[in-house]
């Protein structure tokens, strides 16, 4: 089972975005990085096809996605945003309700996805009255809900703490060994390299470097993807990079 | 409600007594054997029923489609009336005022109203659209465009014919007065229908509330979701606003008093607004027959008079909570 991406091009507020080439087997994870306005996001919104693409396609388990009905597209991909837009009140348990629109779910599960994510104290809560922490919890526990076979993240360790970001990699983790491919879009490239099999570099629009975490994580493309000298460091939880600015 | 609606059969310009119109009902019910003066019994199920039936048809009409459209448009001030509905019924109203139309019979201003109405919805539906996408913010815009467009034309028509003033002022300020059975029986099932069939999409109406790129996300066919909403409460609407013009905060009120009652999720909302916006338009029909003596007054003046300090009490009531993210 594989989501491929194959010669995706689209155009963002002028910029030409691709062409993105790569592959992500179930129980793998993807992470892009580049800077910000690279088109991280904008790929991940082309990829859902909620960004109008120009050419190329999205193959997911060998059927073309724009082919797909949203009902059993959202069986296959899920999304979760830099932020969920509420903007009248709904309780936290209402948006996990809207997670399972395309399947029949059990309070059970709502449950487990909940206290994966540590939330489940917050299940009667206003979701505007949460914390920005909070509220990425919620929109991780309501595509882990929603159950689709790969999940694109935006962000998803933004505004969270450092327990916090502990929490989201053993959840990845878990998602993982649960046969989940993952695409995480993610500014922090430590944690990055090290939840990630795999690495999409990007810059402007274009793909840098693609491939395995360790063949593309080097000084070279750090500094090349961030206009910035980069220097790594041997730590006992693997390579760590830094910028250098002089 | 029902509570409501029984003792509203006790109000009204002319005073009847309270056994009359319990053996009225009886009587009406079947106990046809049950004597009562002719007129009292006139008045109670000729008069008074169909309105206060049509006075809770419009209730639940508008509040229902208002809060079907404020979740498309993920907008706490959107109404009913957002997509244009009501100035084009406006507007076909007034044509058929000002031209003295009678094609329709004694329905004609109501046709006419309605015929624009849906028609003005299906133009700003068409201009918002782009790629067969039609972006919540462009149909709020459009919408709000047109229907001052039309207003315009509606000014035009006036300004000509000043002697139909009177008859176009009282059809926009709004009156469930005169609605009779007829009305009621074509009516009452397409507004039930519309309010159930909006309810059953209360998923889609919760998601599309978080947003179209979530609302896809999980699986929503967001645009067709959107025609079916946008038809379904423009075509109950449209029906509400022929027979009655053009009441207001109804639809914009009720929604938000249930989402601060009960939450947010649509599938709390829409029943409990549909009870609350008819309890109160059947109230305030009572109002509109007893506050001056011997004559009704438009129920449109009543639902604004005490609409506007229960919004602005609402809004307070918003302002100190957490119902709005700041």
């Amino acid at each position: 089972m594989t989501l491929e991406v194959n010669d995706f091009c689209m155009n963002r507020g002028g910029l030409k975005i691709g062409p993105l080439n790569f592959r992500l087997d179930e129980g793998r994870i993807l992470s892009i990085i580049g800077k910000n306005g690279s088109g991280k996001t904008s790929s991940l919104l082309g990829i859902m096809g909620i960004i109008e693409k120009v050419s190329g396609n999205v193959n997911i388990d060998g059927i073309d996605a724009s082919s797909m009905h949203a009902r059993d597209l959202s069986r296959k991909l899920s999304l979760v945003q830099q932020e969920l837009p509420v903007p009248m009140s709904l309780s936290v348990h209402d948006i996990m309700d809207i997670a399972a629109y395309s399947r029949d779910a059990s309070e059970e599960e709502m449950n487990d996805a909940l206290e994966t994510c540590k939330i489940s104290h917050m299940d009667k809560r206003d979701f505007a009255t949460l914390s920005g922490g909070e509220k990425r919890m919620v929109s991780i526990a309501s595509a882990i809900y929603q159950d689709s076979r790969y999940i694109l993240m935006d962000e998803p360790a933004s505004f969270l703490d450092i327990d916090k970001v502990h929490l989201l990699s053993t959840i990845l983790k878990d998602l993982k060994k649960k046969g989940k491919g993952i695409i995480c879009v993610m500014h922090d490239i430590n944690l990055a390299a090290s939840i990630s099999d795999q690495m999409l570099l990007m810059k402007s629009g274009q793909v840098v470097d693609y491939g395995n975490t360790w063949d593309v994580m080097n000084v070279g493309n750090m500094g090349k993807i961030y206009d910035a000298k980069f220097r790594s460091y041997d730590s006992p939880e693997g390579v760590r990079f830094y910028p250098v600015f002089s | 409600m029902l509570l409501t609606m029984i003792f509203s059969l006790f109000i009204g310009p002319v005073n009847i007594p309270f056994n009359i119109v319990i053996l009225s009902v009886m009587k009406q019910l079947g106990f046809y054997w049950i004597s009562v003066p002719s007129t009292s019994y006139y008045i109670v199920v000729v008069l008074r029923e169909p309105e206060i039936i049509g006075a809770m048809a419009i209730g639940i009409s508008l509040s229902v489609g208002g809060a079907s459209m404020q979740s498309v448009f993920r907008n706490p001030i959107t109404d009913p009336y957002v997509t244009g509905i009501s100035s084009g019924a406006a507007l076909g109203a007034v044509i058929a005022i000002v031209t003295g139309l009678g094609i329709f019979g004694i329905y004609s201003i109501s046709a006419m109203a309605f015929i624009f109405g849906i028609l003005v919805v299906f133009v700003v539906y068409m201009i918002s659209m782009r790629n067969g996408r039609t972006p919540p913010t462009f149909l709020l815009l459009s919408g709000i465009a047109v229907s001052l467009f039309i207003t315009s034309l509606v000014a035009l028509l006036l300004y000509s014919k000043p002697n139909t003033l009177n008859e176009v002022f009282f059809w926009l300020l709004g009156s469930v007065q005169g609605i009779s059975w007829n009305e009621d029986f074509i009516v009452l099932p397409i507004i039930l229908a519309c309010a159930v069939i909006l309810y059953l999409m209360s998923g889609e109406l919760n998601a599309l509330q978080m947003g179209e790129a979530h609302a896809k996300s999980v699986g929503i066919d967001v645009e067709r979701s959107k025609a079916v909403i946008l038809a379904v409460t423009t075509l109950s609407v449209a029906v509400v606003v022929s027979i009655s013009g053009i009441i207001g905060f109804v639809g914009l009120i009720f929604p938000h008093v249930s989402r601060l009652l009960y939450g947010g999720s649509n599938k709390y909302v829409i029943p409990s607004s549909a009870i609350f916006g008819a309890t109160f338009l059947i109230l305030c029909n009572d109002i509109a027959h007893v506050v001056v003596r011997g004559e009704v007054i438009p129920i449109g003046i009543i639902t604004g008079l005490i609409g506007v300090p229960f919004f602005i009490g609402l809004m307070m009531k918003m302002y100190r909570g957490s119902y709005y993210d700041a």
